[in-house]
């Protein structure tokens, strides 16, 4: 017998979407364009792909997952456009605005990581995602995040320990 | 790392970019709707129009006019990609190379096909040979009936042999007489003009 199932759309608010995922998808924008202008324009491509594609949304998770991949991937476009690598941005000639300079060194030097380092590390320590959840939203091997994570680490070690940081 | 922690914490999207890009969002929601309404009737339209282009345009077919060499113009015969594209009755003969296994003779040997007399014959710029001759008979292989074409009302038929220049020929019927055009060491285009000058 033929089974029918109807599957419910899921149905996005555009304004609970912002209001849950704002900063998130701000934060992985901001922790690989390392910049607050190109993290805006990437925050807001990201938005704007959602309102295109939201027929594929098909979960909470889903849109999550969906909203992480799309910002990684606006802001890596971002970073490596060729304008990009033959220009430099105002914010790195002129004086710093307050909220960047109120930034730790940790967060500093997160954001000189390469972005497919600062990105696993960004979704483990800071929303929690295991090893096995980030190799399913980045669409990657675990074995892969894994790797990618300790030289993340390596690096974001070596790199503090320049300016100053001691671990035991 | 619960430096980190704490410092993206801190780290939260300006309310005005949030603002902005939700407006951005809802104004961007209404206009794919709005796409999306015409797609569509749109898209009927164009498949629409696509069919009465193919059912006004077919009977006809596509001309690649191949300019001849006194500056007139094929009216039946267009060239394209190594093909003779007959317009008239929609039959196109590939003249590709067939590593010469259709020869003139069949089960005939080609030397008892006697030349009883040379029509035309001419030298192209780059040292190649037109031949138009009358002979005594012509056995073709046996070929589909799609495989012949016509100039006019002229049915004909055309090869390529892969020699070491390659050879054009071409056969037909005409009043009774049997014809055979070579063109070896020339262009496919120079062939076909020289061959369409002597149908006509």
């Amino acid at each position: 017998m033929a089974k029918n199932v109807v599957e419910k759309q899921f149905e996005i608010e555009y304004d609970k979407v912002m209001e849950l995922y704002a900063d998130m998808v701000y934060r992985i924008v901001f922790t690989i364009t390392g910049n607050a202008e190109d993290a805006k324009d990437a925050f807001q491509e990201t938005f704007l792909r959602l309102v295109r594609n939201k027929e594929k949304i098909r979960s909470e998770e889903h849109l999550k997952a969906w909203l992480i991949r799309v910002a990684s991937n606006c802001a890596k476009t971002i970073v490596t456009s060729p304008w990009n690598k033959r220009t430099q941005g105002l914010e790195t000639v002129m004086e710093q605005p307050a909220q960047e300079n109120s930034e730790s060194g940790v967060l500093q030097e997160v954001k000189q990581l390469a972005p497919k380092y600062s990105l696993p590390i960004y979704l483990f320590y800071f929303e929690g995602y295991s090893v096995k959840e980030i190799a399913k939203v980045l669409k990657k091997n675990e074995n892969s995040i894994k790797t990618l994570l300790s030289r993340g680490r390596k690096q974001l070690q070596i790199n503090l320990e320049k300016e100053g940081y001691h671990f035991g | 790392m619960q430096d980190m922690k704490k410092e993206y914490e801190k780290v939260k999207a300006p309310e005005l970019l949030k603002s902005e890009t939700l407006k951005m969002m809802n104004e961007g929601a209404q206009t794919v709707k709005k796409n999306r309404n015409y797609r569509y009737p749109a898209a009927a339209l164009v498949a629409c129009a696509a069919v009465l282009c193919f059912v006004l345009f077919w009977p006809r077919g596509v001309r690649y006019l191949t300019p001849m060499e006194d500056g007139t113009y094929y009216e039946e015969i267009a060239l394209k990609n190594g093909n003779i594209i007959f317009n008239q009755n929609r039959v196109a003969i590939s003249i590709k190379p067939n590593a010469g296994k259709v020869v003139i003779g069949g089960e005939k040997a080609e030397a008892e096909t006697e030349i009883y007399a040379v029509i035309e014959e001419k030298q192209t710029n780059d040292g190649g040979l037109l031949v138009c001759q009358e002979v005594s008979s012509l056995s073709l292989p046996e070929i589909r009936e799609d495989a012949w074409s016509n100039i006019g009302q002229q049915q004909i038929y055309v090869t390529v042999l892969k020699t070491d220049d390659y050879r054009f020929q071409a056969a037909y019927e005409k009043e009774g007489a049997a014809y055979e055009v070579i063109g070896t060491g020339v262009t496919q285009k120079e062939f076909i003009d020289f061959l369409y000058t002597q149908i006509k």
